[in-house]
């Protein structure tokens, strides 16, 4: 652990990060005119398509419904992404069966006729009925993520002139740059590996953004400590940074680890829960790619570069510091 | 610390926490009303997202426009004297648009099939901008197959209301007509007018009342913006005027303060009136107030009135009428996340809090418990903060006051392994723990401040989810921070019955060897 020589690699870590980022962009654009989309946008964010199936409580059993139209699916191979149980409508209940856009939709009605053949053999009231439905979602997210990113660029400038106060103009600058690049991962790794964007996606990036934070606390704190010791102040910059990289890195995967151990738990039982893994694992991805993107972001990327900042910021201030004596 | 004055105020908090924690955890039927009333625990009184308790969703159909099964319960019988007659008319009446039946009529006027499921696609999107302004967790605004539209808003209800429907009922009839009134409100089609019956430039015969301003004017241009006002309980619509509004505003003050009976300037938006301002003098300000009050909730009626007025007077009129068929019916939805799933969410919490517990005491022996009771104390205290102040949680929520949790066990953490290194040095364990403190003072400051600040931006800047979000988690800061002082005063409290210190602690004393 202490062994890290990371400042001497950064050129091979931020070769990585570019490339990751480069990929991203690329996967990123072509799908954004050839496909649907940069991103793959989740069920919350996409149009989709149902089959709607009401009934009589009295005549049908919830379970002779599902399974009338689960066989139905099954013969016309169509499978939902999500299903919904309406209670006590005027029309009795009401199951919806949520297709994504790209669905046959000629299948779909097809389905939904024989659904309701099906279901007038035994009762022909007109309040026992399926149905299919194209539903165009307006994106109601637009605002939500507007003043998310005002409120995300208004935290990393906080942080910036924080770090700047508290620490040092190198370590602001490390820092700013270290969300950046986390940001700029997290969001590329999410073109590449096409996992459907929802929601929840935006408070993973915040999410992101804040262990990336708490990351760099760590370390530049460290780093403030240890110069104070006399023998850590004669090692060379990248010793420094290197050592200090090394000492944090313990919390920043602790911090990384435990946020991901609660992804784990929330999708095996929320999967129970819901009795399906689709719905749950995608954003529960979403918080593990976060994980790895802050572990590697913080400790890798960020020492990597703070100790070419900090030597620049220690050469500047020594030629500044310089100048005044050779005048005497 | 003495052994008996520790032995109190150990005895005083533990007692504190099983209270609080009982208040908080556990629901029962109240003595001598006959289990008529029940008492809902601080848990089951927080108001839950879409995610966990379903979506509340209604499907305004534009006027003229029927779904199939109420074209089939409305036609007409054929057995009656001129029935079959009647079921020719009613057939002719309407076209069949995919599943729904529009009237002829209505489609003609809107410009076709075309032209109608473009005026209902513009609309969604005003309707998409003024739900926006609400702050929901989440919503959606849908066209369904073209001519309708959904709306989904979360159910907002608590578990309590959620988990025994009979019981609740009023509850979960009172989110419902909730969600049914905004609906209806924010659905309001048609421009602003300003009427009174009694004075005006042009009588409307259709409500029996007069439009105040002249028929040229642009009403829109009056304003400058309107929004909520709230201060001590009270709500209000704060309108704020142009030059031209105010000047206008005076002189149809002035004429309303003199007349006879009604004394009322209505905010009328199409044909149903919004508001209400009694006008006893003639306005003259470059804003005035519209109280509101008499409404089921009051901040949420103040609050979309604002929205409507200002989405009307910007120039987002919807185009056609959703509420012809009077108000929206609202239907609640199972959540995604299935029917149990506030409880597999109940049991997650459980379990990250257990492990921490667990993990903190094998790690720091006694020392673990002084952090568990932090532990017990921290979600007490985010249980009660966020049912009293009424925050919606989402899993996204629950996964904010979790990333407290581990912010508050991570500085303690942190300080022990400070403490730890320190009596590797020789030290007493008081020493140890002063300069342990010392050691990681500013790193802890450091981070709970830059975490508090951001959260308070995301909270303060953001809307909907994350704005809650970041507001629970400007809440879990300070605890974290707050509760991090208090375990100093724990450990020193407890650890005075404690003859070791170091093994209370887990840690092993290192002595130094004399040269």
């Amino acid at each position: 652990m202490t062994k890290l020589k990371l400042s001497a690699k950064m050129h091979i870590i931020v070769i990585v990060s570019a490339v990751i980022i480069a990929v991203g962009l690329a996967v990123g654009l072509i799908c954004q005119f050839c496909a649907d989309g940069y991103f793959n946008y989740g069920g919350d964010y996409k149009d989709y398509q149902t089959v709607e199936v009401n009934y009589t409580p009295v005549e049908y059993k919830d379970k002779e419904i599902t399974d009338l139209c689960e066989k139905q699916f099954k013969e016309l191979k169509l499978s939902y992404y999500t299903r919904n149980f309406i209670e006590d409508t005027e029309l009795g209940s009401t199951y919806e069966y949520r297709f994504s856009k790209g669905t046959d939709s000629e299948k779909l009605s097809k389905a939904a006729a024989a659904i309701d053949a099906a279901l007038k053999d035994k009762d022909s009231v007109f309040l026992t009925n399926a149905s299919y439905h194209a539903v165009d979602t307006v994106l109601g997210g637009s605002k939500a993520l507007v003043f998310g990113s005002i409120a995300l660029a208004s935290a990393v400038v906080f942080q910036f002139i924080y770090f700047a106060v508290r620490y040092r103009l190198t370590a602001a600058l490390s820092a700013l740059l270290a969300d950046i690049h986390n940001l700029a991962l997290f969001v590329s790794l999410l073109a590449i590996t096409r996992i459907p964007v929802g929601s929840s996606v935006f408070t993973f990036a915040v999410l992101c953004v804040l262990i990336t934070m708490i990351g760099c606390c760590f370390l530049f704190d460290r780093l403030r400590k240890n110069v104070k010791d006399g023998e850590f102040a004669k090692l060379d910059v990248f010793e420094q940074t290197d050592t200090c990289a090394a000492e944090s890195l313990r919390p920043v995967v602790l911090t990384a680890a435990c946020f991901a151990a609660v992804a784990v738990l929330v999708f095996v039982l929320l999967s129970i829960s819901a009795l399906s893994v689709s719905g749950v694992l995608m954003p529960v991805l979403c918080g593990l790619l976060c994980a790895v993107v802050c572990v590697y972001g913080t400790s890798f990327f960020t020492p990597a570069v703070h100790s070419r900042f900090k030597r620049i910021g220690d050469k500047f201030k020594a030629e500044h510091t310089k100048k005044p004596a050779k005048k005497q | 610390m003495g052994k008996i004055k520790s032995a109190i105020i150990t005895a005083i908090i533990a007692a504190a926490i099983l209270v609080l924690a009982f208040f908080a955890l556990f629901s029962w039927p109240v003595a001598g009303t006959g289990k008529v009333d029940k008492y809902n625990s601080f848990a089951s009184g927080i108001h839950l997202g879409a995610d966990i308790t379903g979506e509340a969703y209604t499907v305004l159909y534009p006027e003229g426009v029927l779904s199939a099964s109420d074209y089939n319960f409305n036609m007409p019988e054929p057995d009656t004297d001129d029935g079959a007659d009647k079921v020719d008319e009613y057939i002719a009446k309407y076209s069949q648009c995919g599943s729904v039946y529009i009237e002829k009529d209505k489609l003609e006027e809107h410009g076709g099939e075309e032209g109608f499921k473009a005026k209902v696609k513009k609309d969604a999107e005003i309707l998409s901008k003024r739900f926006g302004q609400k702050g929901y967790t989440s919503y959606s605004v849908s066209v369904v197959d073209g001519f309708t539209l959904k709306v989904s808003v979360p159910s907002n209800m608590t578990y309590a209301a959620y988990s025994d429907p009979e019981y609740n009922s009023a509850a979960r009839s009172a989110e419902q007509s909730a969600v049914a009134q905004t609906v209806k409100f924010l659905s309001y089609s048609g421009g602003l007018t300003l009427r009174n019956s009694e004075v005006g430039k042009i009588h409307d015969s259709e409500l029996d009342n007069y439009i105040l301003t002249p028929i040229k004017d642009n009403v829109n241009t009056y304003f400058k913006g309107i929004s909520k006002y709230a201060k001590g309980g009270n709500y209000a619509v704060k309108v704020k005027l142009t030059d031209t509004g105010r000047e206008r505003f005076k002189d149809i003050s002035a004429k309303v303060a003199a007349a006879s009976s009604d004394k009322n300037i209505g905010f009328y938006i199409g044909n149903s009136q919004l508001l209400s301002l009694g006008c006893e003098s003639e306005i003259d300000g470059k804003s005035f107030f519209i109280s509101v009050s008499n409404t089921a909730d009051d901040s949420a009626a103040a609050q979309e009135y604002a929205i409507i007025l200002d989405s009307v007077i910007n120039g987002d009129t919807l185009a056609l009428d959703y509420l012809s068929g009077g108000d929206p019916e609202v239907y609640f939805t199972t959540p995604h996340l299935g029917k149990n799933a506030p409880v597999y969410l109940g049991v997650i919490i459980l379990l990250v809090i257990v492990a921490a517990i667990v993990y903190s005491v094998v790690k720091y022996k006694l020392l673990g418990l002084v952090n568990a009771m932090m532990i017990v104390i921290y979600s007490l205290a985010m249980l009660t903060a966020i049912m009293l102040i009424g925050i919606q949680v989402t899993v996204a929520g629950a996964f904010a006051a979790v990333l407290g949790l581990a912010l508050l066990c991570a500085s303690n953490f942190v300080l022990f392994e400070s403490v730890r290194k320190e009596t590797k040095k020789g030290k007493t364990i008081y020493s140890s723990v002063k300069s342990g403190y010392k050691n990681v003072l500013t790193t802890i400051l450091d981070m709970h401040i830059i975490l508090i600040v951001v959260s308070l931006m995301l909270a303060l800047i953001c809307v909907g989810e994350i704005a809650k979000c970041g507001f629970i988690f400007f809440i879990a800061s300070i605890a974290s921070y707050i509760l991090y002082w208090f375990t100093r005063f724990m450990w020193y409290v407890i650890s005075s019955f404690a003859k070791d210190k170091f093994k209370f602690c887990g840690f092993t004393r290192e002595v130094p060897v004399d040269d």
